[in-house]
């Protein structure tokens, strides 16, 4: 259903994108070579950007050039921008699914929770601790994370993917290095998950038909498990299909703070040393990210809710 | 649709800040869930004078005014220079001669956090001011014109809202060098878009109302429809969101300084100075850590603080 | 065949030597109210013999939904039983734990509500929802649950019950979802069955077809009904006896024929009155009971009624009147100053009322 929208949203991004490279001061081959600007580069560039063609035909040119995976050449790194990507963004996978699995798991019960007791001391608590996380910066938190576990108690690593040097990293040490960036990461989004999950499920159980269960026989355990969970999803999965593009600026945040070599790492590095090939190439594949991110939720909705499959609501 | 998600009926949800914002989808010109059903010429009350009234917003105010003291009356008070560096005594944990210690290159924190704050408000202020107003316009203009250019301009808007914003202003910050100003600009055009959203629902409820087709059939003019009828009515509900802006702005900040893409150095800024902290982080400069992000999270929270307290008070004065 | 008539058919169950299925004894409910707990059903004592069915009516707020969740033990938060007790076939079953009360509700208690559109989960296909109170009471295999569901849906009159079970509830007629409802309290066979305004929300045509189903229930199973209404065309079709509840009290109860004959509360008197009738050529005008129903409240002094009387004296103010013995034999009655036997005209304009 907003698949058309997802469209809208690569546009966006794409012109955005290929506006700026015409607006960067000096002009685009200036920018995208640098200090690597020699005349023969400055002609192979223009050349494949094709300045020389009006703005439309060189749009779809760039156009064609994503599409074909071609993100162009970092003239900084003197390495495609495919590459530069391909080696980042296993790394901020595996540290984005850890934090989304690890925000919903705690998100999910204590949310729940505290819909099952609401306006209690417990649930104070945690709305304030919510409201005080929801505001914290997240570097705040990392340097405390590796202050007090990385400096102070050595428990875990304060950065990076590995030990310096080791090129083949095991499964076990790939997670022990991204615990403490994804538990970071994970702490703010469940701030907010958790607020989700809560007021959803709140509005569920005042449903009529959890009444129903309810008199069927079922224990609000039960009720909760057959009935709420299930309901209680279908806005809360939309909810967090909205909060990816925050997910994705506390990744730049995260691994900036980590020195975790992801996609937020190489933006960050590209925008210290105006590295635009790069930078560009990272915004686009950022807005795929959302959309596909996006779809995913859309598909997950309706697997959840059939009045939506029938074109019901 | 009973467990209706917040998309399809128009509500949008922020249970943190628990904002509703209601998004009437096309064609659709029903009231507008957020604004008081006041019928005109009630005025609805002032935000701040509500705010005042309201025993939980005054925390929110006394720590702002705290802030602003600090940062702008501060600097009067307290005589050390925020750039002045001195080698002899660089990374010193807080003393008599230097309270909140001193950076890498022997510069007095405490100095530097005043300057920080005046860049962090200066620039939370003024951006969440001026996207309001490019929200309002914009706002106003999508839901007076209404039709295929309504329906142009909010897709436009919800695909900006897809855009992480962080992401856009490191490109934005990468490719014009920031000054003040120019991070004002860069920021507002982040943080109009839920005002946009919220003046078009106000416009589209009010121009649903009879008074108003009844004024516009005698050749009032959509400008004055809208100072007249629209503003005062969503202007509780834009004040709240300013401050929401407010508080975003200033993590935002926050984050470009940390990252290096704010206000060029020697320029102080709480990002800046917790940079500088993570950089010295195994000498333990843990006063380099707390001190600019205790300020952040203070800012922070008391802006949101401030605007949920007002909402709740605005909410049960509208009903 | 007007009301009157059918219920004749009907053996008066009501005799006392019969087995109760459900007696309520003095039951008062209370909320947490900041200003005092107010008592939103107060002292009600009640039979329901077995196979009978037991109408209650009163407008809404008078405590006949919250007798209704107090029998389920599913009081709202803050809501309580204060005193009094709840005896199903005997057993006192107002101060059982949580755990042993969900073995009751749906076994042995089923209930239908009144909104059949939200009152089944929108995510699940209907023959699932309606197995649970399988699962949670019996040990029964989800192959013989399944079979057990069908059967079941098959008999409150669905056609194609196999394809009912496969649906989701969004795709069947309020109706249908009503009879779901019947079936999902009926599946398990239980000597009681509370029914809280189950036609409100559906169309005249519909709402007759259900009453039905739940007269030809009672008629096979033996099973006793509790039907709250606020319809007094409801209640002819199907009760045996009447209870009306004003601001949380009993103010009369009668048999049905007893009670059209003879009512005495001026309260009962007025809401039959106020059934409006579809060919009402002799009673000219509809009555209208002046003024509102009162606010539930910690404490009263006086008939709950006095204020909208028509018959009010001075001794109404001074002390609530106790439930005696009234005009007829089974016949209970709140009031110091009764209205008079009805008279002719306004009974049969009554009659014909309730009889659409």
């Amino acid at each position: 259903m907003r698949l058309g929208q997802a469209c809208v949203v690569l546009l966006i991004v794409s012109v955005l994108t290929f506006l700026l490279v015409r607006m960067l001061p000096g002009g685009p081959v200036q920018a995208l070579l640098g200090t690597h600007n020699t005349p023969g580069a400055a002609a192979a560039l223009e050349q494949k950007l094709g300045l020389d063609k009006p703005l439309a035909v060189q749009f779809l040119t760039w156009i064609g050039s994503l599409l074909r995976a071609d993100l162009g050449f970092s003239y900084v790194r003197q390495s495609s921008v495919t590459s530069l990507i391909a080696a980042s963004l296993p790394n901020s996978l595996l540290l984005g699914v850890m934090a989304f699995v690890m925000a919903l798991l705690v998100a999910i019960p204590l949310g729940v929770y505290q819909a099952l007791h609401p306006n209690s001391w417990s649930d104070f608590a945690a709305t304030t601790a919510a409201f005080v996380l929801y505001s914290m910066p997240i570097f705040f938190i990392g340097a405390l994370a590796i202050l007090y576990l990385s400096v102070y108690h050595p428990v875990f690593p304060p950065g990076g993917v590995g030990p310096a040097g080791v090129t083949d990293l095991s499964w076990a040490t790939r997670l022990y290095y991204a615990f403490m960036p994804a538990t970071v990461l994970a702490l703010v989004q469940l701030a907010v998950w958790s607020r989700y999950v809560r007021s959803s499920m709140l509005d569920t159980l005042a449903k009529d038909y959890v009444r129903t269960s309810r008199a069927q026989g079922l224990s609000m355990g039960q009720t909760v498990r057959r009935h709420g969970l299930r309901n209680a999803s279908v806005p809360v999965i939309q909810l967090i299909g909205l909060s990816l593009p925050a997910l994705i600026g506390g990744v730049v945040v995260v691994e900036s703070v980590f020195n975790y070599p992801g996609m937020g790492y190489l933006l960050w590095q590209a925008a210290i040393q105006y590295d635009f090939p790069v930078i560009l190439g990272v915004t686009v594949i950022a807005g795929l990210a959302v959309v596909l991110g996006t779809l995913l939720a859309d598909l997950l909705h309706l697997m959840v809710d059939p009045r939506v499959r029938d074109g019901i609501g | 649709m009973e467990s209706g998600s917040p998309q399809d009926d128009g509500l949008l949800v922020d249970p943190v800040r628990a904002e509703v914002i209601h998004v009437p989808t096309e064609g659709e010109s029903g009231p507008a869930a957020l604004l008081p059903e006041s019928v005109e010429p009630e005025r609805s009350p002032s935000p701040m004078a509500v705010a005042l009234r309201h025993p939980a917003a005054r925390v929110g105010l006394v720590v702002i005014a705290a802030l602003v003291v600090f940062s702008y009356i501060g600097p009067l008070i307290w005589s050390a220079s925020p750039n002045d560096t001195d080698l002899l005594v660089i990374l010193q944990p807080p003393s008599s001669v230097h309270p909140f210690g001193t950076d890498d290159v022997g510069r007095d924190v405490l100095a530097r956090m005043m300057v920080g704050g005046q860049v962090s408000l200066n620039i939370g202020v003024a951006a969440a001011a001026l996207g309001c107003a490019i929200g309002v316009v914009y706002g106003a203009i999508s839901g007076f014109a209404g039709g295929r250019l309504d329906s142009v301009m909010m897709r436009f808007v919800d695909g900006m809202l897809a855009i992480p914003v962080l992401v856009l202003l490191i490109v934005l910050a990468a490719a014009f060098r920031p000054n003040q100003l120019l991070l004002i600009l860069v920021i507002s055009l982040t943080s109009w878009l839920i005002p946009a959203r919220l003046i078009r629902a106000g416009t589209l409820s009010m121009k649903s109302q009879d008074f108003i087709k009844a004024s516009q059939a005698m050749g009032s003019t959509s400008t004055r429809t809208l100072r007249r009828h629209v503003l005062p009515n969503s202007v509780g509900i834009i004040v709240v969101n300013a401050t929401f802006q407010v508080a975003d702005a200033i993590l935002l900040v926050a984050y470009l300084s940390f990252l290096g893409l704010g206000i060029p150095p020697p320029t102080a800024t709480w990002g800046g100075i917790m940079s500088t902290g993570i950089s010295y982080i195994n000498e333990q400069a843990w006063w380099l850590i707390y001190f600019p992000g205790l300020a952040i999270l203070l800012a922070v929270v008391a802006f949101n603080y401030l605007g949920d307290t007002v909402r709740d008070a605005y909410d049960v004065t509208a009903r | 065949m007007s009301p009157l008539d059918e219920m004749k058919s009907v053996p008066d169950v009501s005799s006392p030597e019969t087995e109760d299925v459900l007696e309520l004894r003095s039951l008062r409910v209370s909320d947490s109210h900041p200003a005092g707990a107010r008592r939103l059903v107060d002292d009600v004592s009640l039979r329901v013999g077995q196979g009978e069915i037991l109408g209650i009516v009163g407008e809404s707020g008078c405590g006949k939904s919250m007798t209704a969740m107090a029998i389920m033990g599913l009081l709202p938060k803050g809501c309580a039983i204060t005193s009094g007790s709840i005896l199903l076939g005997g057993r006192n079953i107002s101060a059982l734990q949580p755990s042993e009360y969900n073995r009751i509700r749906g076994k042995e208690i089923g209930m239908v509500f009144q909104d059949p559109m939200s009152s089944l989960d929108p995510t699940q296909r209907v023959g699932l929802q309606v197995a649970d109170s399988l699962r949670v009471h019996t040990d029964t295999k989800s192959r013989a649950a399944r079979v057990r569901v069908v059967e079941t849906l098959e008999s409150v009159g669905l056609p194609e019950p196999a394809k009912v079970a496969d649906s989701y509830p969004h795709q069947l007629s309020g109706g249908m979802r009503q009879r779901v409802m019947v079936a999902m309290a009926i599946l398990c066979g239980p000597r009681l069955l509370i029914c809280d305004e189950p036609t409100t929300a559906l169309d005249v045509t519909v709402q007759k077809q259900v009453l039905d189903l739940l007269r030809g229930i009672r008629d096979s199973f033996g099973t006793s009904i509790v039907l709250i209404t606020h319809d007094f065309g409801v209640m002819a079709r199907v009760a045996d006896r009447v209870a009306v509840m004003y601001a949380g009290q009993l103010v009369e109860e009668a048999p049905m024929g007893d009670f059209y004959r003879s009512r005495a509360h001026p309260y009962s008197d007025a809401l039959l009155r106020a059934v409006p009738t579809l060919h009402g050529t002799r009673s000219a005008r509809l009555w209208a009971i002046p003024g509102t129903p009162p606010t539930p409240a910690a404490h009263r002094e006086g008939c709950a009624f006095a204020d909208r009387c028509v018959n009010v004296r001075a001794d109404c103010l001074n002390a609530v009147p106790a439930l005696a013995k009234g005009p007829s034999p089974h016949h209970r009655l709140r009031c110091l100053h009764p209205v008079e036997p009805a008279d002719g005209a306004s009974t049969s304009s009554a009659e014909q009322g309730v009889g659409q």
